[in-house]
C-alpha cells in the first residue's frame, strides 16, 4: 500500500459545498452564481454552459459555441451542519435546459418566418406542396378573388367546417373584405385595392398566392397552429429555422449534407416529437424548400439563400452564445 | 492521445490516465484492458465513456461508475486542492491530475465552461498539460499565474485517478484560519 499526503480545502464555505455536489451530481459545465443567505440555510444558484458542435461538412471546419442558461437550478444548504439540504434534481436540470434551448430555438423561428414572409424575398410557398395543402383554404379563395369570382360566406361555409376561419385571416391583413358587410346575408368575398396592386406588381396569380402566404405566415404562423390546428408547414419551418439556427450560431452559411441537417433538426426539436411520417418525409421536403428558394443546394450539399442568412445574422449578438477559445501555436 | 472538444474532454482525460496506469503498473488485475492501446478495447473505452457525458458535463460520480463498470483496479475521486503546491507535489509523485479549470477565463479573462486537462509536469513559471482539445499537438503549457487564477475559478477542483493500492492521508485546510487574528494580536502586542 502506498500512502500519499495531500492537502485538501476543508468543504466549510455554502459555495463550495455546493460545488462539491454540482461536480458530482451534474458536471463541470455548471458555475455558481452568488450565495444568497436564508433564515437557516443558503441558497446557490447555479447556471450551465452547454456547448454545441457545429460542423460545416464542404470545409470540414468546427465551431464550438457554447451557450450560457443562467440560474438553471440551485442547492440548499443547511447552516447548521453545512450540508446539503436540497438540490434540483438531474431530470429537472435537463428539462430546464432543453426548455432554454427551446426559447432559443423559437427566437429563430419566430424571425426567419417574418423574413422569409416578406414578400420581396419572393419565397415560392407554393411549392411547399404539403403545407399548400393545409392552406387551400386560403390559396383557393385567393385564386377566386383574383379571377373576380366572389363568393358569398355561405358559399365559403358549405366548402367546409374550417374555411371561413381561414379566409378571415385574409381579411384580417386587408386583402379581402365582405362588400357591403359581414352582417349582411347577401355579402360577398371581394377583394381589396392592396390585394389588386400586389396581383399587378407580381405579375400573375402564382406569384400574388406565394406573396400572400407569406404574410398569412408571418402574422398568423402561431395562431395556424393553435387555434385552428393547421401543422402541415411545421416540418418545413422546423427544417429551416435548424438550418438557419446553425448557420446564425457559425456566422456564415453552412454546407452539410441532408442525414446531417436530419440531425440537426432533431437536436434543435429535442424532446418536441417528430412523426414518423414526417421523419421519412425529409428528403422531398428539403427538395420543396429548395424549390421554394428557402436553401439552395451546394452540389451534394444543403446551404441556405445569403439574403435570408444576412437579414438573420444581426441577432447571433442576442443569443447568449460565446465561442470556446481556439489556440493556433 | 485522445482529441476531445466539448464536454467530451473528461471522458478522453480519464482514458489518458488509464492508459498511463496500465503502463506503469501492469501487474494490477486489469482483466481486458491490454497493453496494446491500438486495441479495440481502448476504442470502445471512449465511446463506452460518453454514455456517462451529459449536457451539463461529466459527473464526477459518473467517473466512478464507469470505472467500477470496466472492473478496473482504479480509483477517482473529486478533491478541492489547497493551492499549485498541492499540483506540484501530485505531479512529483507520479500521479498526474486531471485538472478542472475554466478555459475562457485562462484566454480571455471572462467566465466559462469548465474544462479538464491533465498535467504532466511543471517548470518555475509553467504547468505542462497534456489538453485534449488541442488535438494533434496535445502538450500545452499553462503559464502559472493565469493558471492558478483560471483553476480558483473551479474552486481548485482536480479528479485524482489512482490504483486501488494507493491510499491518501488528507489534511483538510479549513477557509477560515487563526492567522489574521494572530496578526492583529501580534500587532498590538
Amino acid at each position: 500500500m502506498t500512502t500519499l499526503h495531500l492537502r485538501v480545502q476543508k468543504l466549510d464555505r455554502p459555495d463550495l459545498v455546493a460545488y462539491d455536489r454540482i461536480l458530482r451530481r451534474y458536471g463541470a459545465g455548471c458555475y455558481l452564481h452568488d450565495t444568497e443567505e436564508r433564515e437557516d440555510h443558503w441558497r446557490v444558484p447555479f447556471g450551465v454552459y452547454v456547448p454545441s458542435k457545429i460542423v460545416d461538412e464542404k470545409t470540414e471546419k468546427e465551431r464550438v459555441l457554447t451557450f450560457n442558461f443562467g440560474n438553471i437550478g440551485e442547492v440548499l444548504i443547511r447552516k447548521l451542519t453545512m450540508r446539503v439540504m436540497k438540490a434540483t434534481p438531474l431530470r429537472s436540470l435537463g428539462k430546464n435546459i432543453q426548455s432554454r434551448r427551446i426559447e432559443i430555438g423559437r427566437l429563430v423561428e419566430r424571425d426567419l418566418i417574418k423574413v422569409i414572409g416578406n414578400p420581396k424575398m419572393h419565397i415560392g410557398f407554393s411549392k411547399l406542396k404539403y403545407a399548400f395543402y393545409g392552406l387551400q383554404p386560403i390559396t383557393r379563395t385567393l385564386f377566386r378573388l383574383l379571377r373576380e369570382d366572389y363568393p358569398t360566406y355561405d358559399e365559403c361555409a358549405q366548402i367546409g367546417e374550417h374555411y371561413p376561419d381561414q379566409i378571415s385571416l385574409l381579411v384580417d391583413i386587408g386583402y379581402a373584405q365582405y362588400t357591403p358587410s359581414i352582417n349582411d346575408p347577401s355579402a360577398r368575398l371581394t377583394a381589396t385595392n392592396k390585394l389588386n396592386d400586389l396581383y399587378m406588381r407580381e405579375g400573375s396569380i402564382e406569384k400574388t398566392i406565394d406573396a400572400v402566404l407569406g404574410m398569412v405566415l408571418s402574422e398568423f404562423y402561431y395562431d395556424l397552429q393553435r387555434g385552428m390546428r393547421i401543422f402541415q408547414f411545421i416540418p418545413y419551418v422546423k427544417a429551416s429555422t435548424g438550418y438557419y439556427g446553425n448557420a446564425i450560431q457559425f456566422g456564415k452559411l453552412l454546407s452539410i449534407s441532408e442525414e446531417h441537417l436530419k440531425q440537426i433538426i432533431r437536436e434543435y426539436y429535442r424532446g418536441v416529437p417528430i412523426t414518423r411520417r414526417v421523419s421519412y418525409a425529409y428528403p422531398t421536403i428539403l427538395s420543396e424548400l429548395v424549390d421554394a428558394k428557402i436553401l439552395d443546394y451546394d452540389g451534394d450539399y444543403i446551404t441556405g439563400r445569403q439574403d435570408i442568412f444576412e437579414k438573420l445574422v444581426d441577432m447571433r449578438t442576442d443569443l447568449p452564445i460565446h465561442e470556446e477559445p481556439v489556440v493556433l501555436s | 492521445m485522445l482529441g476531445a472538444t466539448g464536454n467530451d474532454c473528461v471522458v478522453a482525460s480519464v482514458q489518458m490516465i488509464c492508459m498511463y496506469w496500465r503502463q506503469e503498473k501492469p501487474n494490477l488485475d486489469w482483466k481486458d484492458a491490454t497493453l496494446d492501446f491500438g486495441d479495440a478495447y481502448w476504442s470502445q473505452f471512449y465511446s463506452k465513456g460518453l454514455r456517462y457525458v451529459r449536457s451539463t458535463g461529466m459527473p464526477t460520480n459518473n467517473i466512478k461508475r464507469f470505472l467500477k463498470t470496466l472492473g478496473l483496479p482504479l480509483n477517482a475521486e473529486l478533491q478541492f486542492l489547497e493551492d499549485g503546491n498541492s499540483l506540484r507535489r501530485l505531479i512529483d509523485i507520479n500521479v498526474p491530475p486531471v485538472v478542472l479549470y475554466d478555459r475562457h477565463y485562462y484566454f480571455k479573462q471572462v467566465q466559462g465552461l469548465g474544462h479538464a486537462v491533465i498535467l504532466v509536469d511543471y517548470t518555475k513559471e509553467n504547468f505542462v498539460s497534456i489538453d485534449p482539445a488541442f488535438a494533434p499537438k496535445f502538450t500545452f503549457r499553462l503559464a502559472e499565474t493565469d493558471f492558478l487564477e483560471a483553476w480558483k475559478q473551479k474552486k481548485n477542483s482536480v479528479i485524482i485517478i489512482n490504483p486501488k493500492t494507493y491510499r491518501f492521508v488528507k489534511t483538510q485546510v479549513p477557509s477560515i484560519t487563526l492567522l489574521p487574528y494572530l496578526t492583529v494580536r501580534e500587532r498590538s502586542q
